[in-house]
């Protein structure tokens, strides 16, 4: 699983990577628009799942932890809700990144 | 007058149903700042259009940070119906949208400079950061 996992994200790498020197000469061709695509959208479905795992997570620990003591409800839901901001954060972060790469390429004349 | 206005905006989160003081706090700090700094932005837009796009940025994070809010709190306080739970998805999932079609038209349209709405969104985080460590050091400061 580990393997997998570096040998992918060192492919999303060098693809984005790539993207950058294609587009150096201030023209993005077909192959480097394709390639820009490609790693804003595998890269918008890595932020997705991570947030998701990571929101899961997050909101399973606090089932659990409230459902074993409804006393501390109030103290588990008010960590809740600043760790799903944090975490969502990140989603938005990624979705500023990938319209920056599809549309508002600063590498792109 | 800040105390006023503080008070009078706690006091409009109790009534929307915002129980947890720290909830409170922060949307209260978050919305102060939101407003605070649309406000400057717009007194500075003719010259100076950061300041603007950064108050965007931030009134776009409190945004998220109240639905947010209001939902974790919908799921733990409401009683389980399947339409109170249709509605929450529903809205969640429109918020996310709302914020995904504001971004774009402001990247893609509007073509705002990416650096203040970036500062703008990371107000809501900076906050929440601030908070945990004032928090973390008066509990210190309580165990000595």
């Amino acid at each position: 699983m580990r393997k997998f996992l570096m040998i992918a994200l060192n492919t999303v790498a060098l693809m984005s990577f790539a993207a950058l020197a294609f587009a150096a000469d201030g023209k993005m061709d077909a192959g480097a628009l394709g390639l820009t695509c490609l790693a804003a959208a595998i890269g918008m479905a890595i932020a997705a799942a991570g947030c998701g795992l990571g929101q899961g997570m997050g909101l399973k620990a606090a089932c659990e932890g409230t459902a074993r003591n409804p006393e501390a409800g109030g103290k588990i839901m008010v960590t809740l809700i600043l760790g799903l901001a944090f975490i969502e954060s990140l989603a938005i972060y990624a979705l500023v990144v990938n319209l920056i790469l599809l549309v508002a390429n600063p590498f792109v004349g | 007058m800040l105390k006023g206005l503080a008070r009078k905006t706690d006091e409009w989160l109790w009534h929307k149903g915002f129980r947890a003081s720290e909830i409170r706090l922060l949307l209260r700090c978050q919305l102060l700042v939101s407003g605070a700094s649309l406000l400057a932005g717009v007194a500075c837009a003719p010259f100076w259009d950061w300041g603007l796009w950064f108050g965007v940025g931030a009134a776009l994070s409190t945004f998220n940070f109240y639905a947010l809010a209001k939902f974790v709190q919908g799921i733990v306080f409401l009683p389980y119906t399947r339409a109170m739970a249709a509605g929450l998805m529903f809205r969640f999932y429109g918020r996310l949208l709302l914020t995904g079609l504001v971004l774009f038209g402001l990247i893609v349209w509007l073509k705002v400079s990416v650096s203040a709405l970036l500062a703008g969104l990371s107000t809501c985080v900076l906050s929440i950061a601030a908070w945990g460590i004032a928090r973390g050091a008066g509990q210190k400061v309580k165990e000595a």
